[in-house]
């Protein structure tokens, strides 16, 4: 990532009334780059993204394109186009007059246009369905409608904010590896708005973890869920056991007395008030202790959850602490399953925990 | 964007209202042209009992018309809305289109029909009844109020009821209502917002009419609207006609609060649930 | 008690109090209508087929002058209405919420003001400043009535409309104007039509307001059918209340046939060729 970054926010933040929507916020995303903001509702991410299109002003910081601050520049007159929530297409217009439309604000040649519009609607194979009304499309067509007529202008960036919310599940699916197909294709950077972390996992490049208005942390999807730097970002991403405790040398004294060895994984110098992450799929169950460098402890299974793939065990440790563990249902693995009330070892490799800051 | 439109609505609206409000205290000279002023005779005049008799006949008129309007449009749009499929905006289309037909040829039409040998004097006569002189009596004016004003009821009614979730009768039924208690507690209270909106496009304008009432009417069914307009366009005393306006405008006043206290009801209370 | 129970969930019942208040709701017109072909003078009894009372309307001069004038104050009234009307909604909806709820609340409060209170004011205004009733004055009167309604139907579309909408072809290199013009108004057509068909009826057959506010010059029609019915029903009423009734429908279904036809228009087809896949 020597290059200049396409966009940077420097510092930016945005507040309505006392709350501040975004908050001193700092990004860099590269040329090329397919990115997400990911976070729960309300986290700022649509105000971010809605920042970079134009449509918001920051009360502080700026916005840069290419080097360029447009921090003041509206949306028409950016290199930025966007893929809105709700599609926002024009229902007086045909399909190929809605991906035209930009083209033609740019006063960009008749010819020109026409090759263009022609090209997009190739793009998102919608060739035969030019002259069609947008009343008459499906909800996966308007999406690429949506899409082609962003793309058409060629954009430096494009944003898209949840386009495909509005989506059944399995074209859902299918719309992700699409867009990301395209996204190759046509090598414009994406920022991708979504509060679905595994739509954000299947297609980014690079994902930032936002919340109340914060960038909690920004990665590669692999290094957000294996070594989380909050305990947001961890129970955010997945699935994971947090357990409480603080911190002596090198062990963690959990909140039941047990001692547990610190991993190579450590996010915070807290001492005092520390989380140990462990995701359920880590924790290993077992009928007796196990040797080696596994910290183990005994207890009973309470619930078992059949979840097709695997079945998600809890088990009251006999210090009192509740851990969840899933166990695959993987080849010559049927005999294993364990009865609720069961008495059971659980364990796991200190380099499978990550220690957290306990921020509540 | 606002400033033009703004403007018309202050100057040919708020205006002429509040110069309304202005001579409503005031007098006329020998004239009989009205000046400004700051005297309450307008207001005694228009409270004493033979002006104070036709403003409360005309509150009862209103009101006796909005009720009327509210059984019948009622029913009309609950058929249009539940009942009549793909035909209902049809339904609400044909009651609508008498409406945009000239109020004066509306009248008329009903001052031929109820006409002392008008046709329907002459059918009923035809099955031996005597012929009533309709014309003069408070059925005809009430009629005729009804007759120009049901549209404004059923619009207003039609969209509530077609807002509504027809999933909350199924499950008022679900939850062993039945037809009429879930007519009563379930349909009606969600549509009461139409129901409101209707009953004031209603009783509103028909409190001002005059022309139902001139036509239709007699000496012993005059309405407020007869004496404004006989004020202003005979050689009336104009002062008293603004008084009675402002009349008009109180009443207006009284029925919005009125409904929108009633729309703004808080739901939930205890006696709402023991009920 | 048995039968009345179910008569909120039996359509019959309802049908028929329905096709009651319809029958009720024709029943004169269709007595104009027919009574404005009668051969004779009478208005009980259908004596033949004849045109002679529209003939007596057309040869009636100032019934003519009247229907122009009519025409005249209604087309006017609706274009500036709707011109006007539109940009409230517009800074209503889209523009500073401060100043938009007092205008909106006086719009609201505009439509229920019984006509007789806001005729008599204008009267009483106009008369004050000195203002000769003319058809201005009833241009005036009527815009200030008509200005509300358009704008109560296009504000409720308005604020159905998605913002979003606007915000795209914003982000597709349109100014603020253009946002409007290209997108919004267009997506708008249905009520802006609507809205204007409103106001021309509501302008066309306008009584009470222009009652107060026509002054002595030609009168609006029904001012001047009023003048005739307080002598009495004449058959000729009949004749030019028809053609009242004719002009409002037929009003009605040019607006929506101008409507649909204005919404298509044809796009090219594209074909595999025109696009050059890069």
């Amino acid at each position: 990532m020597s290059e200049s970054p396409t966009v940077q926010l420097v510092d930016v933040s945005k507040r309505y009334g006392d709350a501040a929507a975004v908050d001193h916020v700092d990004l860099d995303i590269a040329t090329g780059e397919f990115f997400s903001l990911l976070g729960p509702s309300g986290c700022g991410k649509t105000t971010t993204l809605r920042m970079l299109a134009g449509f918001i002003v920051p009360d502080e910081g700026a916005v840069l394109l290419d080097g360029t601050d447009v921090t003041d520049v509206p949306p028409y007159r950016r290199d930025v186009n966007t893929v809105f929530q709700s599609y926002a297409l024009f229902d007086h217009l045909t399909v190929a007059d809605n991906i035209a439309f930009g083209l033609k604000r740019r006063g960009v040649k008749k010819q020109e246009i026409r090759r263009r519009v022609g090209e997009g609607l190739e793009l998102v194979d919608l060739l035969p369905r030019a002259g069609a009304r947008v009343k008459e499309l499906s909800g996966g067509q308007c999406q690429r409608v949506a899409l082609a007529r962003a793309l058409v202008n060629r954009p430096k960036v494009l944003l898209l904010d949840e386009p495909l919310g509005a989506l059944d599940l399995k074209l859902r699916r299918q719309m992700q590896s699409e867009l990301k197909r395209i996204q190759r294709e046509v090598g414009i950077t994406f920022v991708y708005v979504t509060h679905d972390q595994e739509e954000a996992l299947t297609m980014s490049d690079r994902i930032g973890v936002m919340n109340h208005g914060r960038l909690e942390q920004v990665d590669a999807p692999e290094q957000l869920y294996e070594a989380p730097s909050t305990a947001f970002v961890a129970g955010f991403i997945g699935n994971t056991n947090l357990l409480r405790g603080r911190r002596s040398g090198d062990m963690v004294i959990l909140e039941g007395g047990t001692k547990v060895p610190v991993g190579a994984r450590v996010a915070s110098d807290a001492i005092d008030r520390v989380l140990v992450s462990v995701r359920p799929e880590k924790v290993q169950l077992g009928a007796a202790p196990e040797a080696g460098d596994v910290v183990a402890f005994t207890g009973r299974v309470t619930e078992a959850v059949y979840l097709g793939a695997s079945t998600r065990y809890s088990v009251r440790c006999d210090d009192g602490l509740l851990v969840t563990s899933d166990q695959p249902h993987a080849a010559g693995a049927e005999d294993r399953a364990h009865v609720v009330g069961a008495p059971v070892t659980v364990g796991w490799r200190p380099q499978d925990s990550v220690v957290l800051a306990d921020s509540d | 964007m606002l400033a033009p439109s703004s403007l018309v609505l202050l100057l040919l609206f708020l205006a002429p209202l509040a110069m309304l409000a202005a001579y409503s205290f005031g007098t006329v000279d020998v004239l009989g042209r009205p000046q400004l002023g700051f005297t309450l005779d307008n207001y005694e005049q228009a409270v004493q009992g033979y002006n104070l008799a036709i403003v409360a006949r005309t509150v009862w008129y209103a009101a006796a018309a909005t009720a009327i309007c509210l059984v019948l449009g009622y029913t009309v749009a609950y058929t249009a809305a539940r009942f009549a499929g793909r035909f209902s905006a049809l339904l609400v289309a044909l009651v609508v289109v008498p409406w945009l037909v000239s109020y004066v040829v509306r009248i008329y039409a009903w001052k031929q029909l109820l006409g002392d040998d008008g046709i329907v004097n002459s059918a009923i006569g035809m099955f031996g009844v005597t012929p009533v002189s309709w014309i003069g009596t408070p059925y005809a004016v009430i009629g005729g109020l009804v007759y120009s004003y049901l549209p404004l009821m059923i619009l207003p009614l039609y969209a509530s009821l077609k807002d509504m979730d027809p999933s909350l009768i199924d499950a008022g039924k679900d939850l062993f209502g039945t037809p009429r208690k879930t007519f009563w507690f379930v349909t009606l209270p969600s549509t009461r917002t139409g129901v409101i909106g209707g009953c004031m496009l209603v009783f509103l304008p028909a409190l001002g009419d005059f022309a139902t009432a001139q036509f239709l009417g007699g000496a012993q069914t005059t309405m407020v609207g007869n004496i404004v307009a006989d004020q202003f366009v005979a050689s009336g005393q104009q002062t008293f006609g603004a008084a009675l306006s402002m009349g008009l405008v109180l009443l207006l006043v009284v029925t919005v609060l009125l409904g929108s206290l009633l729309n703004r009801r808080r739901r939930g209370r205890l006696s709402d649930v023991v009920v | 008690m048995g039968t009345r129970r179910a008569a909120f969930d039996r359509p019959r019942t309802l049908w028929g109090v329905t096709a009651l208040v319809l029958a009720l709701l024709y029943l004169p017109l269709g007595v104009v209508f027919l009574y404005s072909f009668n051969s004779s003078s009478s208005l009980v009894q259908f004596d033949g087929f004849s045109f002679q009372w529209y003939r007596a309307v057309l040869d009636n001069g100032q019934m003519l002058d009247s229907l122009r004038v009519s025409v005249e104050v209604a087309v006017v009234t609706t274009v500036v209405s709707v011109v006007l009307g539109t940009l409230l909604s517009f800074g209503v909806v889209r523009g500073m919420a401060a100043l938009g709820r007092p205008v909106q609340a006086s719009v609201l409060l505009r439509v229920v003001t019984p006509e007789t209170a806001t005729g008599v004011a204008l009267l009483l205004m106009f008369t004050q400043l000195g203002v000769t009733l003319s058809r201005v004055t009833l241009v005036l009167a009527h815009v200030s009535l008509c200005i509300a309604f358009v704008a109560v139907v296009i504000t409720s579309r308005l604020s159905q409309l998605n913002h979003e909408v606007e915000e795209a072809a914003m982000d597709l290199g349109a100014t603020r104007l253009q946002s409007v013009w290209l997108v919004a108004i267009p997506a708008l057509r249905p009520a802006i039509v609507s809205s204007a068909l409103l106001s021309f009826v509501l302008s066309f057959d306008n009584f009470i307001t222009s009652f107060f506010t026509s002054g002595i010059g030609v009168p609006p029609l029904p001012v001047r059918i009023y003048s005739m019915i307080r002598y009495g029903v004449s058959p000729e009423v009949n004749a030019i209340g028809a053609c009242m009734l004719v002009i409002t429908v037929l009003v009605i279904v040019l607006a929506m046939l101008v409507a649909r036809l204005g919404g298509r228009r044809r796009t090219p087809d594209f074909r595999q060729e025109d696009a050059t896949i890069v």
